[in-house]
């Protein structure tokens, strides 16, 4: 991404500007669209006039008609991808530039950065870059090389959403007449393109009869996800994807549910592991638990039972199913209690007038797959924010068995001192969660003297703006602090627990998967070392790290 | 043999299909499965076979049972070991319409095989595919991307004409849409999206008031229909032929956006509400989108910006006083005109209430609704357990079908009202007064099932109508269906009364909804009344269209 970016002074450009998101946080705290000019500050009634040009990141060409909103003064680009606007009085001004089929910089990127300009006389070769969108089209045909109409085409990926990795639909599609398909708007990165012959309007999977039919294939032509090609898309290309399915037999699965004897079965669901979205009908004879189902391509499959016990209680149980080259028969789905565990929070304060009743938390727990989870399967299994008011009250039911990384996000002042369930250090090693009646319980200690860590994150030794990171040392499970500086490169910590961290300055965290430590790994040797004490409030300068 | 989902867009039509529920005997299991289904797939513009035709074949009687296969070389096909029944067919090839066998709209031919039936032989005709694309650009020639682009289409559907919302897409990043599968006729192309440049949330304060500035680029696009158009009624007709193209290229021209305003009764508390506006592209085919209404002045509300156009607005907003979201109001608006809305007003659309009276006397089951219909919109209201009903969103006025959603077998008897108009099963309502009706209901609606005879043999493929007295007034009492390949229909949920039978052969172009280009066929017909829970099974005569 570092091509898309020019810092000041930039050798060849008189300046490159940051777009996008600053401003529309302004935009926000102003909560009034003026067509005049917004200064920030203004010492003398002159006005100034910016000058400047949108232009294509990757290919440099200028961008006609893009729309240039500097200081809230809005004006579409010529010919040229010119824009001049003027009537400014000294001061600092958001400004962007939008177009259908470019993104922002911003939007690629988690930081954010400098995107205020400050004007103190007219302003001329300013240049707005643009990133143009990505393509990836393609046609699909069956064996006899005859296009298919109506594929369900997929584009997957995965999202780094609060430095984790969590796989993500982006778009889908159905081929069209010729069997052509064209996803566009998507931004530079790594996709899985998948195809099934399923119906998009009510999700059967009708790809199949008796006779066989079209397995969900992967690009280039493969079924199966091991032998996937990834596609790396690069800003601006268009990646032409043309493959072909072939009609291979289909299988049949049979089994029972068992464990509800006296209550009553509600549903079972068929779904495929890599698209849940794909799910087969199932045949079930509800009072027996007996179940068929038919038309199954090779695969890999899930299936989810839910029913009651006799006194109404949910049951809920689930069963892997491999399908390769024969019918699989004897399929046994038992239905248990789902696991509940009580999340037990303890406040711990020097402090007289601290209010327990502050310490609310949020407890998520995802899946922690050996390999830093780059699976596909990894899903949230549960999150969300709930009030502990009695301090032991808080429950996180129905968690399917595995394995869990932990995290517990405290409010009002509080941190997170220590992380158990029995003597296991949640901190260091993940939760294990077995079937029916185990007992788990997590423990979450919370205290309020907390540390304070400021700094400033540099190059060369000059301020620059940055996202910062504080990575505690001794708990690979905690995820990092992560804030962003001010565009003088200010950044400030508060509520840190005491311990030993290394700070990291990033110019980008776009893509880095930063609550895995080996994702950290290559940088955690270029940060700053700083061990915090209670109520210690420390200073430390950061160099940055350029990815 | 007819769908049961009544009004499909054309390209649910292939799923639909396969949602057919059909009274039918169970295949006797005891039996050899001996019998087969034979056919050939042709194209029907040229007669030629038709190789690679993907057949389906399901079984009515169940849901299981499936089979596809491919056509030979000549075009033939041939599902063998069957069990007794009925079975629907549908045929796939690149090129044609996909189709259930013999399909008109929503009605196409079973196919029954058992004992005493001959093995069918079936000629299973495929037309052309047609298809109009097109490429919609803004007022520079910069393509439009995610437009929603909507197919109208001008057919006889369900015995009467109508222009009809048949499928909808969305235009790529090079502008372009495509809409395939297409029969031959009547269609129109309208689209509806916004600048991707406009700015239309004005953020107005209270302070600014009214008279904040607005920004040049407040502007909007109206509905705009082939070629470039701003009424359906002015939009180019694309005719289009068998296995034809046609191309229906837009141009799309930004207007100032209008900005309604609503004044109500000055609570402070309210700073914003939402609202629904929703356009008619033709009649009963609405497109909507959310507004939202910002305080300008104690008690005044403006909206977000819209395209000029005539609205049926419905809004919803916190009442303070009654602690909960106030009952939507509904109302005519016509933005472009500087309308202001006055909600301490009552609106100008007709409130209506009513009860009902059972027999005999029952308490009224849970999801009893009572319905006013209109082309494809409907208006709903629950039957309360005390038999009472009041529509929660006012009924703007027109003429309305009077219905019911046959919970139970129920239906309605009769309609008398106060502040409107009745004709049999018709409410015309002409002023925003309101409307209290009295209705009467009755439970146990009938079946009719039969044969369509010729020279006493089973007709396949005849158009079967049940005509009720007063034809005009009483529209939703129809129930028509198509003649399988052993001449059986069904006629299901008939409200009890005296009603006419006619089977017309080939009577696919019949507007058999209208009174006039009935009459010549109600003399042939054969009459019937049809008593609570009655079941019938008749053999009306066929007639030539």
């Amino acid at each position: 991404m570092a091509a898309a970016y020019c810092f000041p002074p930039c050798p060849r450009l008189a300046k490159v500007i940051f777009l996008g998101w600053a401003l529309l946080a302004a935009n926000a705290s102003i909560g009034q669209i003026d067509s005049s000019p917004h200064p920030a500050r203004n010492s003398d009634s002159a006005t100034y006039t910016l000058r400047g040009t949108v232009i294509n990141s990757i290919t440099g060409d200028p961008i006609r008609r893009a729309l240039v909103n500097a200081g809230l003064q809005m004006q579409f680009t010529d010919g040229q991808g010119r824009f001049e606007v003027s009537g400014f009085p000294a001061g600092r001004y958001g400004i962007t530039a939008q177009k259908p089929g470019y993104f922002s910089p911003s939007r690629l990127e988690e930081r954010r950065g400098v995107m205020f300009l400050t004007v103190k006389g007219d302003m001329s070769d300013i240049v707005l870059k643009l990133i143009p969108e990505g393509i990836i089209s393609g046609r699909i045909t069956d064996e006899n090389g005859e296009p298919m109409e109506g594929v369900g085409m997929s584009v997957r990926g995965w999202r780094i959403i609060n430095g984790r990795r969590q796989q993500e639909e982006f778009s889908r599609q159905g081929t069209d007449q010729d069997g052509q398909f064209r996803f566009y708007d998507l931004m530079p990165g790594t996709y899985y393109l998948t195809a099934s012959v399923m119906s998009e309007r009510t999700g059967v999977f009708s790809g199949f009869s008796e006779f066989g039919g079209y397995p969900t294939t992967y690009f280039p032509g493969v079924t199966q996800f091991n032998a996937a090609t990834p596609i790396k898309l690069v800003a601006g290309q268009n990646l032409q994807a043309d493959f072909a399915l072939h009609r291979l037999p289909a299988y049949q699965v049979t089994g029972e549910v068992t464990g509800y004897s006296g209550g009553r079965l509600q549903l079972l669901q068929m779904g495929e592991n890599f698209d849940p979205g794909i799910t087969l009908p199932v045949e079930l004879n509800r009072p027996t638990g007996a179940f068929v189902v038919r038309g199954v391509p090779a695969g890999s499959y899930t299936l989810h039972a839910t029913a009651e016990d006799e006194t109404g209680r949910r049951l809920v149980g689930q069963a892997t199913v491999s399908v390769a080259s024969s019918n699989v028969s004897g399929v046994v789905i038992a239905v248990e209690s789902p696991v509940s565990i009580p999340v037990i929070v303890q406040t711990e304060s020097d402090n007289p007038s601290a209010s327990r009743d502050s310490a609310q938390v949020t407890v998520q727990l995802s899946s922690a797959v050996p390999g830093g989870g780059q699976n596909f399967f990894n899903q949230n299994a549960w999150s969300g924010p709930t009030e502990d008011k009695d301090h032991g009250g808080l429950v996180i039911s129905s968690v399917q068995p595995g394995r869990y990384n932990v995290e517990v996000t405290p409010t009002g002042g509080w941190y997170v001192q220590s992380l158990l369930s029995g003597s296991t250090d949640l901190f260091a090693e993940p939760l294990t969660v077995g079937t029916g009646a185990s007992a788990v319980t997590i423990q979450a200690l919370l205290r309020d003297d907390g540390a304070t860590l400021a700094g400033e994150t540099r190059q060369d030794g000059r301020p620059f703006a940055a996202t910062v990171l504080a990575v505690m040392q001794g708990a690979p499970l905690r995820t990092p602090w992560v804030t962003n500086t001010s565009d003088q490169g200010e950044f400030r910590f508060e509520n840190l627990p005491p311990g030993d961290y290394v700070v990291l300055a990033f110019d980008n965290i776009a893509d880095l998967e930063y609550a895995n430590r080996d994702a950290l790994r290559d940088y955690l040797s270029q940060g700053s070392h700083v061990t915090l004490g209670s109520k210690d409030s420390k200073t430390i300068n950061v160099e940055l790290i350029r990815r | 043999m007819i769908r049961i989902s009544s009004p499909v867009r054309l390209a649910g039509l292939l799923l639909a299909f396969f949602t057919v529920v059909v009274a039918q005997a169970p295949a006797a299991s005891s039996q050899r499965s001996e019998w087969q289904i034979a056919g050939k797939v042709i194209s029907a513009a040229d007669g030629q076979p038709l190789s690679h035709a993907q057949v389906t074949i399901r079984s009515v009687a169940d849901n299981n049972f499936a089979q596809a296969m491919l056509t030979a070389g000549d075009g033939r096909f041939l599902f063998r070991g069957l069990d007794p029944g009925k079975y629907v067919l549908q045929a796939k090839h690149h090129g044609f319409v996909t189709e259930g066998y013999q399909q008109h709209g929503s009605f196409f031919t079973g196919i029954a095989v058992g004992p005493d039936l001959p093995s069918p032989n079936l000629l299973f005709r495929l037309q052309p595919e047609g298809y109009i694309s097109g490429t919609i650009v803004d007022e520079a020639g910069d393509p439009v991307r995610r437009a929603q682009v909507m197919l109208l289409h001008k057919s006889l559907v369900n015995g009467e004409w109508a222009t009809r919302s048949v499928n909808s897409t969305t235009s790529n990043d090079q502008g372009s849409y495509h809409f395939g599968q297409l029969l031959p006729g009547a269609y129109f192309v309208c689209v509806n999206t916004q600048p991707w440049y406009a700015q239309t949330e004005r953020q107005i304060t209270e302070a600014a008031g009214a008279n904040a500035e607005r920004s040049p680029l407040d502007v909007a696009y109206p509905l705009t229909c082939y070629q470039d158009v701003t009424n359906l009624s002015d939009a180019t007709l694309i005719d289009l032929q068998a296995g034809g193209h046609a191309s229906a290229d837009l141009t799309l021209t930004a207007v100032p956006a209008q900005h309604l305003v609503v004044r109500m009764a000055d609570t402070t508390s309210v700073s914003a509400f939402s609202a629904m506006l929703s356009q008619q592209v033709s009649e009963g085919n609405p497109i909507s989108f959310g507004v939202t209404f910002r305080k300008v002045g104690p008690g005044v509300f403006e909206s977000t910006g819209v395209p000029p156009g005539n609205y049926e607005m419905e809004l919803q907003f916190y009442d303070p006083k009654a602690g909960r979201q106030q009952k939507a109001q509904s109302r005519a608006v016509e933005a472009g005109k500087d309308d202001e809305i006055d909600l301490s007003e009552p609106a100008p659309s007709a409130a209506v209430s009513g009860t009902v009276r059972f027999i005999p006397a029952i308490k009224p089951p849970a999801h009893l609704f009572f319905t006013l219909s209109h082309g494809e919109s409907v208006f709903a209201a629950e039957i309360s357990s005390h038999s009472e009903f009041v529509f929660d969103r006012a009924v703007p006025p027109g003429q309305y079908e009077v219905g019911s959603s046959f919970t139970g077998g129920l239906f309605v008897v009769s309609v008398t009202a106060t502040g409107a108009k009745v004709a049999g099963r018709t409410l015309q309502i002409t002023s925003p007064d309101p409307v209290v009706l009295r209705v009467v209901m009755a439970r146990g609606v009938g079946e009719i099932k039969g044969t369509a005879m010729r020279d006493s043999k089973p007709v396949s493929g005849a158009l079967v109508v049940l005509v009720p007295l007063d034809p005009a007034n009483n529209t939703p009492l129809f129930r028509a269906d198509q003649s399988d390949s052993d001449g059986t229909f069904t006629l299901p949920s008939v409200v009890p009364g005296k009603y006419t039978v006619v089977a017309i052969d080939n009577g696919w172009g019949l507007e058999w909804k209208n009174p006039a280009a009935l009459k010549p066929y109600l003399p042939h017909g054969e009459v019937l009344e049809v008593a609570p829970e009655g079941r019938y099974n008749i053999k009306p005569k066929v007639q030539d269209f």
